[in-house]
């Protein structure tokens, strides 16, 4: 996903003229000390060649650095919502301190960039860029060449991995839950690398969140678990095992259909494809039409946790789109040892205009990306729109979301929008109720990743507490076997309260 | 649906599941099952379905039981996740109202995150980052009441009293439930803290609370409550009883509540802890509190006592009588009035007589104690010290020359003292310690008295007589000079140009450096120049504290020094901290120019 801005690069008229401010450089930084490196450069003059093109699109310049030679660094705006960053220094992190030093320099003093021919190697790059752009146009709309070899080795390493996981899922049924100690855990955690190896992540991760219930929070194993700890992971073991189950069984179904056929597209109607790690690229999203054109979207929740399972943080923003009112979410990966170089997610308050918003397949909150971006301040109407989205029937929304969690691959806490219209308590139960009067408690049990919210209710003013729309969590707690909701935020005719991150 | 069945067949894969498939097969517990599985199937086939796959789980061998039991697991959790239940029961009540009224106040997670963890978290730096986030008033966002609340547990007790004391009284009613459902009556500090929060937030609600605290409570929650208590005859009779519990803590406690209390009881029973070995525990009391009759009751008992101190040759009873004279003296000038004043400059008069105190503490005690209280109090107060001074230790000088300099008019201190700076001193390297001290004050370097003065934020001190300057100038006082140097002047101009064509190091003594702030502070023509010739002196220093105190001074040069200070961070060969250092002292020199 690109960052947010608060403009995309235009200027106000909609010319292609830079008009970029200090505010918008900050947003691009992939963290805050980028952005404080590149202001830095700046206060310390290490900018020795500042210019402008003549047709005000790209600045460039030479910033100083260690070395001899200085970086040759430029931002181009040549398409605007879509700047491209270029500098010969060899960060990862991007844009680079020098090209945030080189916006720096032009918010902070424009006159001091001279208008230049564009350098040649420079000007080459775009040209390669623009031509690359015009390739991919085409290439869009032109079917996707499949090398059928590569496919074919690809699909039986990943067959191969499937036995391979078979083998192991049943090894721990054999053993029994409840004899998995730190060796059969450290064991299984060896194993669970070679399905990487195999192409399939998705597999790895739910293995590795099967022996992470057994581990410790620091993700250390010991036999040190008491009883009392144990009983509470069993089924939730049971559970992931049932998916691992279920995952080798439609995998392999997949897997051997498309074997068969190799011109086959990958799946769209269920997320199969992306549980065995297909990585979807968006021309593929776009070939497939699961593209929303000049959407508007407002996010409604947001968190960032620690995922030890996927060795990642996950930022995850929950999101409604005001057209057709699903609700989406966003997900930025950030591994852990890549974290430095990945800008991390933040909340986001005001109403994102997409040009272009790719739907990945999935569920019930599909996965959604975009390549560009503009925000503009959240509106009475949009709050209206995100009203005349939420299920005012929950007996309905219920039947759908047990229809969905049916399915061992679904998602299993999705997130939805109620028109509630009380929200109270019934003894010390937290419950929120329709205008038929179907009701559904409230609980922060099994949602860990976002801060618990239950309890804040009691803290909101009265007036959010009838006939709003309440962002919530779906659960189904195997124990107990109800399907309880986690409250995330509320949203008014005038504003979103967010009761999580 | 029939629930119940399939509950029951869950619950058996389950607990086959966890006991290892290798014991499924023939499970006589799951075989009792499929019979009514059956039945049912013959109306609903989806659990004709369950039971056979219960029946393959039963019939399977050891190596095909795990993909038996793992068909039959999702089977079953697939069918009853379709059967999750959700209604709730009962009559829906409205939530109470809140009156938190900001609650409305978001902050974005990139801001919220890192202060949760703040406050939920161990570790270096959080009270910093709580400090800021308070003075940002980012706390009005409701996601962080909880957070705060469970501070109040945090096991550095710096943010447990900063949480208590700043953040949780903006919540106020709001509060009030977490805070009574989270006390525990035989809790520790922290459930004390929330029984002073209940009771700061709602006083007559808190009160059943207290008394129960009172009766129940943990020593630490027994002490918050006993300072709750207030001005009814109940609580007064409590307090008498309290203030001779067996506990030395209690007793200060409840003489503390009796302090705040007006009533003739209350007052009798503090007159009477004057007599009796708890005289120490009013020292609180007089100090945060300081009642009139206590007061005077102090001094009448420390005038006594005084009398009798000469004739008490014991060195036990001597050591008892001095610590009773100190706690009396400590709650007789805590509100520091002529009549403490006076029985302070009688107590110095006659402390010639204590010569046979050898206890510890003695006599030393005593007198320090009486110099430090006087030397805060009246002028009458600070001319008895003054009058005293060659009579007073070395170590009380700082009390009498900062008295002198509270009490005195400006030309008379000076008078008075500046023979002390211009005393010889003991040696080539040892000084005389009154001069030291009367430089310590005129520089303000290690000037304890000076310090707590201003940071009570008292009035502030007599101006100094310009004619210390000239004395220190004749006396070749650089570091006098350089604390006085504050407008330009003729002679003082004159003295530090000779200085600067004396000095020889490059910006590496302290000297050096006071030349430089000196000439800064007096605006003396050369000053810029000297600075900046300084600052390139230090340039390839491997010190990074002389880089740094010179970069300091770099700052408050004017803004025709810019172009030549960017000179030196352009400069390949300056170092990054150099560089770093110079960049804020030309951040510093453009503020203040396109602020003026």
């Amino acid at each position: 996903m690109s960052a947010w801005r608060w403009n995309d690069g235009r200027d106000r008229t909609g010319s292609n003229m830079i008009s970029i401010d200090d505010q918008y450089v900050t947003s691009v930084a992939p963290n805050m000390d980028a952005a404080k490196n590149g202001r830095t450069l700046v206060f310390k003059r290490q900018f020795k060649v500042l210019r402008i093109s003549e047709d005000q699109t790209v600045i460039f310049g030479q910033c100083q650095g260690s070395g001899k030679t200085p970086y040759y660094c430029s931002s181009d705006f040549a398409n605007p919502q879509s700047p491209v960053h270029r500098c010969s220094c060899p960060s990862r992190q991007f844009p680079c301190k020098h090209c945030l030093g080189l916006m720096f320099a032009f918010v902070q003093d424009r006159s001091r960039f001279e208008i230049a021919p564009v350098p040649d190697d420079l000007q080459t790059k775009r040209d390669k860029a623009e031509a690359r752009m015009a390739k991919k146009r085409v290439e869009a709309v032109k079917p996707k060449k499949v090398n059928k070899s590569a496919l074919a080795k690809k699909i039986k390493a990943q067959l191969e991995g499937l036995d391979l996981l078979q083998r192991l899922t049943e090894n721990l049924v054999g053993i029994g839950i409840g004899n998995m100690n730190a060796k059969s855990a450290q064991e299984i955690e060896h194993q669970a690398r070679q399905l990487g190896d195999a192409y399939l992540p998705g597999a790895q991760f739910v293995l590795r969140a099967y022996t992470g219930l057994f581990s410790q929070p620091d993700g250390t194993f010991n036999d040190a678990m008491t009883s009392t700890a144990r009983e509470a992971i069993y089924s939730e073991a049971l559970d992931r095992l049932s998916t691992l189950h279920a995952l080798v069984k439609q995998g392999r179904n997949y897997l051997e259909k498309r074997l068969s056929d190799p011109e086959l597209a990958p799946d769209t109607e269920s997320s199969i494809a992306a549980w065995l790690g297909h990585a979807w690229q968006l021309t593929e999203l776009r070939q497939l039409g699961r593209v929303i054109p000049d959407a508007q979207l407002m996010q409604l929740a947001f968190n960032s946790h620690d995922d030890p399972a996927r060795g990642e943080w996950i930022d995850t923003g929950v999101w409604v789109e005001l057209g057709g009112g699903n609700v989406y979410t966003t997900r930025n990966y950030r591994p852990y040892r890549a974290a430095k170089f990945i800008k991390a997610e933040d909340s986001f308050f005001q109403v994102a205009q997409v040009p272009e918003l790719f739907v990945y397949p999935g569920d019930m909150n599909p996965r959604i990306r975009w390549d560009t971006m503009t925000a503009r301040p959240a509106e009475t109407s949009d709050f209206a729109a995100v009203h005349q989205s939420a299920q005012r029937d929950f007996a309905a929304l219920v039947k759908q979301i047990k229809g969905n969690l049916k399915g061992p691959l679904s998602e299993k806490q999705p997130v939805c929008l109620l028109a509630f219209r009380r929200l109270g308590l019934v003894g010390e139960t937290f419950v929120v109720e329709d205008a038929s009067g179907n009701r559904l408690a409230m609980t922060d049990r099994g949602m860990a990743e976002e801060p618990a919210s239950v309890q804040l209710l009691r803290l909101v003013p009265p007036a959010l507490l009838r006939d709003q729309v309440l962002v919530s969590r779906f659960r189904h707690d195997l124990d107990t076997g109800r399907l309880e909701i986690k409250p995330l935020g509320i949203v008014t005719a005038d504003e979103s309260v967010r009761l999580t991150l | 649906m029939s629930i119940g069945i399939l509950a029951d067949v869950y619950r058996e894969t389950r607990r086959l599941a966890i006991a290892g498939s290798v014991v499924a097969p023939g499970d006589f517990r799951l075989q009792k099952l499929i019979e009514p599985l059956n039945k049912l199937g013959e109306k609903a086939p989806v659990f004709l379905r369950v039971a056979q796959c219960v029946e393959q789980v039963i019939q399977s061998s050891e190596r095909t039981a795990s993909a038996a039991l793992l068909e039959l697991a999702s089977l079953v959790g697939s069918i009853l996740y379709t059967q999750g239940t959700t209604g709730v029961e009962g009559e829906l009540a409205d939530l109470p109202p809140c009156p938190l009224a900001s609650s409305r106040s978001q902050i974005s997670a990139r801001l919220l995150k890192p202060l949760l963890a703040a406050l939920t978290s161990t570790g270096s730096g959080r009270l910093e980052q709580i400090k800021s986030a308070y003075e940002m008033s980012l706390f009005h966002d409701l996601r962080l009441v909880r957070p705060a609340l469970q501070a109040l547990d945090d096991s550095y007790a710096e943010i447990r009293d900063f949480v208590a004391q700043k953040i949780l009284p903006l919540y106020g009613r709001a509060i009030l439930d977490d805070l009574k459902v989270a006390f525990d009556i035989k809790g520790n500090v922290a459930d004390g803290q929330r029984l002073t929060l209940i009771h700061s937030i709602a006083p007559e609600e808190a009160r059943e609370l207290v008394m129960k605290a009172l009766e129940d409570g943990s020593k630490e929650v027994k002490l918050a409550a006993i300072e709750c208590l207030g001005n009814s005859d109940e609580d007064l009779n409590y307090l008498l009883q309290q203030a001779r519990a067996r506990s030395k803590d209690v007793r200060a406690a409840a003489l503390l509540s009796l302090a705040r209390i007006k009533s003739r009881d209350a007052q009798t029973h503090l007159a009477k802890t004057l007599d009796s070995k708890d005289v120490g525990l009013l020292v609180r009391a007089a100090e945060e509190v300081a009642p009139q009759d206590l007061i005077a009751g102090a001094v009448e008992r420390a005038r006594s006592e005084l009398a009798t101190l000469p004739g008490v040759q014991d060195t036990a009873q001597q050591k008892a009588a001095v610590e009773r004279l100190l706690s009396l003296l400590h709650i007789a000038t805590a509100r520091l009035d002529t009549a403490g004043e006076q029985l302070l400059m009688d107590m110095l008069d006659h402390a010639s007589t204590w010569s046979h105190i050898n206890s510890d503490p003695g006599k030393e005690d005593l007198i320090t104690l009486g110099i430090k209280r006087l030397s805060a109090g009246s002028q009458k107060g600070a001319q008895y010290l003054v009058s005293q001074r060659e009579m007073i230790s070395v170590e009380n000088w700082p009390a009498v020359v900062f008295a002198a300099r509270r009490g005195l008019e400006p030309a008379q201190f000076f008078q008075t003292f500046v023979p002390y700076l211009e005393s010889e001193p003991k040696s080539k390297s040892r000084t005389h310690p009154r001069t030291e001290c009367i430089v310590n004050h005129l520089t303000g370097r290690g000037d304890t008295y000076c310090y707590e003065w201003n940071k009570r934020g008292e009035s502030p001190l007599p101006p100094l007589d310009p004619a210390w300057l000239d004395a220190a100038i004749k006396l070749d006082r650089m570091e006098v000079v350089r604390a006085l140097a504050s407008t330009p002047n003729a002679s003082l101009h004159k003295y530090l140009s000779d200085k600067r064509r004396t000095l020889k190091t490059q910006g590496k003594t302290a000297d050096d450096w006071a030349l430089a702030r000196a000439m800064l502070d007096s605006r003396h023509p050369e000053a810029e120049q000297f600075v900046l010739e300084r600052v390139r002196a230090v340039k390839n220093s491997s010190t990074y504290w002389h880089q740094t105190m010179w970069t300091q001074l770099g700052s408050r040069l004017s803004a025709s020094a810019i172009p030549e200070l960017e000179a030196m961070i352009a400069d390949p060969r300056t170092n990054n901290h150099f560089g770093k250092e110079l960049l804020e002292a030309v951040r510093t020199i453009r503020n203040r120019s396109q602020s003026s």
